[in-house]
């Protein structure tokens, strides 16, 4: 794993980028949307996982922290949600000049699937697979969780999904019904969300969830 | 990044697997001494709780010293050892590590350590290790309770109906502390000393200040208050350590274990930069 800084200044962002371990003639590349907040740092060590499995799997892979996130730079609550798309718009951009390649997959958590889900909506020929991981979206009427600020981008995937790549996926660990958003396939993987504290206090990776996400993407 | 600091993501170690980021003051040419290394708060990783050490490392970059936040093997972003070691012996082999990297850079040869939980007791263990090391910024150490703990407990327990329950049922403090005052009173055998323990951790504070380490210990008492309900629990636990003018001791009686309140981080980070600024570290 490689840890850099990439971006202008002042939005310099953290980006931690794992190279392919194994080679199938053609570079793939797959950018990781993290959620915001609390969110974000208890599913950090699920998304790492993702990212070694992906990169295991052949893929040129990068996380980054958006602005006033993580180890970005910017004052924590300096942020909103047009800079953190722009953020997604940046690491796409590093990616694909690092990996040489035209086309990137996304992969977005709760907060993470709502920008990267922005961003496929408006290049979708651009984007090879977007996989949205339990995104803040009323599936199964339900919402997003109470401390999750409002103008925070749920987004409204009825809405948006005929503009959304041709391949796209939504993960999510409760009996979804109906099993689709208008055409983009909605997957039932049972397990623990590793972006509650519960997750952190245990340590422990979704397993299924992950293997999931790679064999999906693969 | 604003004016007075500058950031960069490094690789640390043998083999190079610990990832660390190195905030430096933007404007003088060497950094003040010390400089400062956090380590992990349990498996969080090296961004810290809400950010905090993220926070505190760029405002002691702006005062002018060099902070390192890095990732001990295995938690965060950082690789796990090749060869199998006990947690413990990899944490303190990983700070070594990064104190080594820092010192050799940077020409610097004072060091602060900074832990926050689990991460305050691996650093009390790492500072009399090293000789570089002149402070230890010890939030929510593990402290032994005290007959005035369980007072206090007792007292704000004794409010809650569901403390009732919990009781009733034989769990809780209270009665792992009844089990343990009659074991100690019918063991005959001086058992030894394990990690961890009372008599561990006073080693571990006599040690540290024998070799002139200077102390600032935060506690909490909001939350839960299961570390500890007073700010001289730590003095009261260990009655016969010299701790002296070596000890800064701060109480935020209204804080969560991970100063959840942005307000109260705020007010801890002043604290710690306006420590290192007036003790006398050079003078061991």
């Amino acid at each position: 794993m490689m840890p850099f800084f990439f971006g202008e200044r002042p939005r310099l962002l953290f980006g931690a980028y794992d190279p392919p371990q194994a080679t199938h003639g053609v570079d793939r590349a797959a950018v990781i949307c993290a959620p915001w907040g609390n969110e974000y740092t208890y599913s950090h060590r699920t998304l790492r996982q993702v990212a070694l499995h992906l990169s295991q799997a052949g893929f040129h892979v990068l996380r980054f922290d958006y602005y006033a996130a993580g180890d970005s730079a910017g004052a924590s609550g300096d942020n909103d949600y047009a800079g953190s798309r722009a953020d997604v718009e940046a690491a796409w951009a590093e990616l694909k000049e690092i990996a040489g390649v035209s086309r990137v997959c996304l992969v977005g958590l709760r907060f993470g699937a709502s920008v990267a889900a922005d961003f496929a909506l408006r290049r979708a020929a651009e984007v090879e697979s977007l996989l949205l991981w339990e995104p803040l979206t009323a599936l199964n009427g339900r919402t997003e969780p109470a401390d999750t600020p409002k103008d925070f981008g749920a987004p409204d995937l009825d809405e948006w999904a005929p503009g959304l790549p041709v391949r796209s996926l939504v993960l999510t660990a409760n009996m979804p019904e109906p099993d689709r958003i208008k055409r983009i396939p909605v997957n039932f993987v049972p397990c623990e969300p590793p972006w509650t504290k519960q997750n952190l206090l245990t340590g422990a990776i979704p397993v299924k969830a992950v293997r999931h996400i790679v064999n999906w993407l693969r | 990044m604003n004016d007075g600091y500058r950031e960069q993501a490094v690789m640390i170690g043998r083999p190079q697997a610990l990832v660390c980021v190195v905030s430096t003051p933007a404007t003088a040419e060497r950094a003040r001494s010390p400089a400062v290394v956090f380590i992990n708060t349990g498996i969080v990783h090296r961004v810290g709780d809400h950010r905090m050490y993220v926070t505190l490392a760029r405002q002691l970059a702006n005062a002018g010293h060099l902070a390192l936040r890095f990732d001990l093997s295995g938690i965060g972003d950082s690789g796990r050892r090749a060869h199998a070691m006990n947690p413990e012996a990899a944490a303190l082999e990983d700070i070594r590590e990064v104190v080594d990297w820092a010192a050799a850079k940077f020409n610097l040869n004072e060091f602060v350590v900074v832990g926050l939980c689990s991460g305050s007791d691996i650093a009390l263990r790492y500072g009399p290790t090293d000789r570089r090391v002149v402070g230890l910024v010890l939030l929510d150490p593990q402290i032994p309770p005290t007959a005035r703990y369980y007072i206090n407990y007792v007292r704000e327990r004794i409010r809650r109906p569901r403390s009732w329950l919990t009781f009733a049922s034989g769990r809780g403090p209270i009665w792992g502390g009844v089990a343990t005052l009659i074991t100690s009173m019918w063991s005959r055998e001086k058992e030894p000393i394990k990690l961890g323990s009372p008599a561990d951790l006073e080693h571990q504070y006599r040690t540290s200040l024998a070799n002139g380490i200077h102390l600032f210990v935060a506690l909490t008492g909001g939350e839960l208050a299961w570390r500890q309900t007073y700010r001289e629990q730590l003095l009261d636990a260990f009655p016969s350590v010299p701790f002296a003018d070596k000890l800064r001791l701060e109480y935020f009686p209204t804080s969560d274990h991970t100063f959840s309140s942005a307000e109260d981080r705020s007010r801890l980070n002043d604290m710690i930069e306006g420590w290192l600024c007036i003790t006398p570290f050079g003078h061991r």
